[in-house]
């Protein structure tokens, strides 16, 4: 067991060093040393094994092809159009910016396809459910 | 004891494990659901599901019914373990007269629910059900009335968690709705009060059993459901990671684990945040990075994209995380946003889980919807739950901080226990361009070059109110922090709050707006 004081962003930490020999510590992992010592609680704290998250993509190819109108969110001023018409656009890519909110928000395709229509144009006011564009 | 004995009760049970037959085993599989005793063997640990109750016959002798057999009356429950921890299971098992509830299949149902209160163990309910089962009447309401009073009595003592793994219409959606979260299996999931058809007879419309009550309406749309996974045994498994987060029951605290990290910190973070404070970001990249590695748990990941809640591991110990998110809405609180941070606070409160707030908030939604909708109301569930709760309540204010939307977002004034502000942070009444833009407007009016005078009002009201210098000042914020070092900050502040004692004034309860 080695000890080495080690200085991070002008704060110090003593940490021990152990050789693991074949893969195997000597002795259990203790907590780490500079956690706070508190009184065990009262109150019964049961460990528990973290558990992994789920890679959890649900497929949701939900538009069902035909015509994906995109509407505002909320109303703003439409900042600038970042698509022309029959563009091809992928999934996630932004569509226009609304600047509502203080906040430059950014419209993008919720699927793959094609830009059929616009219907705005950079500096316009668009109310709450306003037509912007059609995805086909 | 006779051989015969030993063989009538081997027959008995054995009548009841096979629960509806082969035939509609099969057909089970065939929809790509599990049945009800392989979905409690998975969600379990291995060997240690016990059943109750499996011998209970219905009394019903209604139309033909005292002929007719149910195993196990459509239900099996019982209790076991999960990484080693006790709790209370029910499944609704389809195959027998379509998981139908009736008199019986409700006390079996009911006799867990009371075991779970006494025992202090969750109780999770696997639903697959066509519903109350006709032929019994009154039994089967009654029988309903009495879990879902259950549900509402057991509510804040033990996490109660609902499966939706098939139909669940009618009355029966109640159930679920009373309990702390709803998971749904994509596709082979419905909840709905009235299905498709009696929507179509008394109200014209035409919609799809899917698009009304399938999982991901209710997780994008009303916001009934928590969870959505694509099968049986992914949901299950997202269930057991949920058990993880939580304690058994509302006098433990939550589990905690070991050998993360605890002096890690994120030179990133530092420049993570846009110059321009209105260029949006995402704010579940600020959570991850200050949570342990793999550990942040979305809850309502669909719904009210505006606000973000979910459980982590912050240093090993567990933490409800609500936070505004930029991204969608410009990350302004609605009245849908309002919902789903106030119960999701609640819960965290309920059962010691301490809570951290993200703070990046430009205000309440405007217009006529949100207004007409009462966001009076509903924004007033955010603040009530803020500051009834009495879990440990820590804050950190990344971006903009205005006007009611701050105070409501677990501001000192609300009782947070540590508010922490990013050097960036604007806390005032409203931004800076709004506000120079009322304060100044006669002298930008006069001016020859509005624009020039109007950026630099306001750059002086930046300068002057909207920064966290003077929050701090005044004891708003208690510390000012670099970005980099939030983490480490936040392991030592739930460290230091972890013997937090706060009790409310004596009284039956409170009236929170609903």
């Amino acid at each position: 067991m080695k000890q080495y004081r080690i200085t991070v962003n002008g704060v110090s930490y003593d940490v021990e060093v152990e050789e693991v020999v074949g893969g195997q510590l000597s002795r259990p992992i203790e907590q780490p040393v500079a956690r706070k010592s508190v009184e065990q609680p009262a109150v019964r704290r049961p460990v528990v094994q973290p558990v992994q998250a789920a890679p959890n993509r649900v497929s949701t190819p939900r538009p069902q092809g035909g015509v994906n109108s995109i509407k505002a969110p909320m109303p703003g001023t439409i900042l600038k159009v970042m698509v022309v018409e029959n563009q091809q656009v992928k999934r996630g890519e932004v569509l226009c910016i609304l600047e509502a909110m203080k906040m430059e928000n950014e419209i993008v395709a919720p699927n793959d396809g094609v830009v059929s229509h616009i219907y705005i144009k950079d500096q316009q006011n668009v109310q709450l459910d306003a037509p912007l564009l059609d995805l086909e | 004891m006779t051989k015969s004995m030993l063989e009538r009760y081997r027959e008995e049970r054995e009548q009841v494990e096979l629960g509806g037959g082969v035939k509609r085993t099969e057909k089970q599989h065939a929809q790509g659901k599990l049945t009800a005793r392989e979905r409690i063997a998975y969600l379990l640990d291995e060997g240690s599901f016990i059943e109750l109750n499996a011998f209970v016959k219905h009394r019903c002798t209604n139309f033909g019914m005292e002929s007719k057999q149910a195993p196990g009356e459509g239900v099996v429950t019982g209790y076991g373990t999960i990484d080693g921890r006790l709790i209370y299971v029910f499944a609704q098992d389809f195959t027998v007269f379509g998981g139908s509830l009736g008199e019986m299949h409700a006390k079996r149902i009911v006799n867990i629910q009371e075991l779970a209160m006494k025992m202090g163990a969750p109780l999770i309910g696997l639903n697959d059900s066509g519903g109350a089962r006709i032929q019994e009447g009154v039994d089967a309401l009654s029988g309903y009335g009495e879990i879902f009073y259950n549900n509402t009595i057991a509510s804040g003592v033990i996490p109660q968690i609902s499966v939706i793994m098939g139909p669940c219409a009618g009355g029966a959606v109640y159930s679920p709705a009373l309990t702390d979260f709803i998971f749904m299996v994509d596709r082979s999931s419905k909840m709905f009060i009235t299905g498709p058809q009696v929507i179509k007879t008394v109200t014209g419309e035409t919609v799809s059993a899917e698009e009304l009550g399938g999982a991901m309406s209710h997780n994008e749309k009303s916001g009934v459901a928590h969870f959505i996974a694509n099968s049986d045994e992914e949901t299950l498994d997202q269930v057991k990671r949920l058990l993880s987060y939580l304690p058994s029951n509302h006098t433990e605290k939550p589990p905690c684990t070991d050998g993360f990290s605890i002096n890690q910190f994120h030179p990133k973070l530092n420049e993570q945040m846009p110059e321009n404070p209105n260029k949006p970001y995402d704010v579940k990249t600020i959570i991850e990075t200050v949570a342990d590695h793999d550990s942040f748990m979305e809850v309502q990941p669909y719904f009210a994209k505006n606000i973000v809640t979910g459980f982590v591991r912050i240093g090993g110990m567990v933490a409800g995380v609500v936070a505004n998110q930029p991204k969608h809405l410009a990350g302004t609180l609605d009245i849908d946003a309002s919902d789903k941070a106030a119960r999701f606070i609640r819960f965290c409160d309920a059962f010691q889980i301490p809570l951290v707030t993200f703070i990046d908030v430009p205000g309440f939604l405007p217009g006529v919807q949100q207004e007409y909708g009462g966001i009076i109301r509903h924004g007033a569930k955010l603040l009530y739950a803020y500051s009834e709760a009495t879990v440990p309540k820590i804050s950190v204010i990344m971006r903009k901080a205005y006007g009611g939307s701050y105070v409501a977002m677990s501001s000192k004034s609300l009782g947070a226990d540590l508010v922490l502000a990013w050097p960036n942070a604007e806390i005032a009444v409203m931004g800076p361009a709004g506000a120079a833009n009322i304060i100044f407007r006669k002298e930008i009016e006069a001016a020859d070059h509005p624009g020039t005078v109007r950026q630099e009002k306001v750059e002086l009201y930046r300068e002057t109110v909207a920064n966290p210098y003077v929050a701090a000042q005044r004891g708003m914020v208690d510390d000012i922090i670099e970005p980099q070092y939030t983490r480490q900050r936040l392991i030592s502040a739930l460290d230091m709050l972890e013997t937090k004692r706060e009790k409310l004034p004596a009284k039956k309860h409170g009236n929170c707006p609903l």
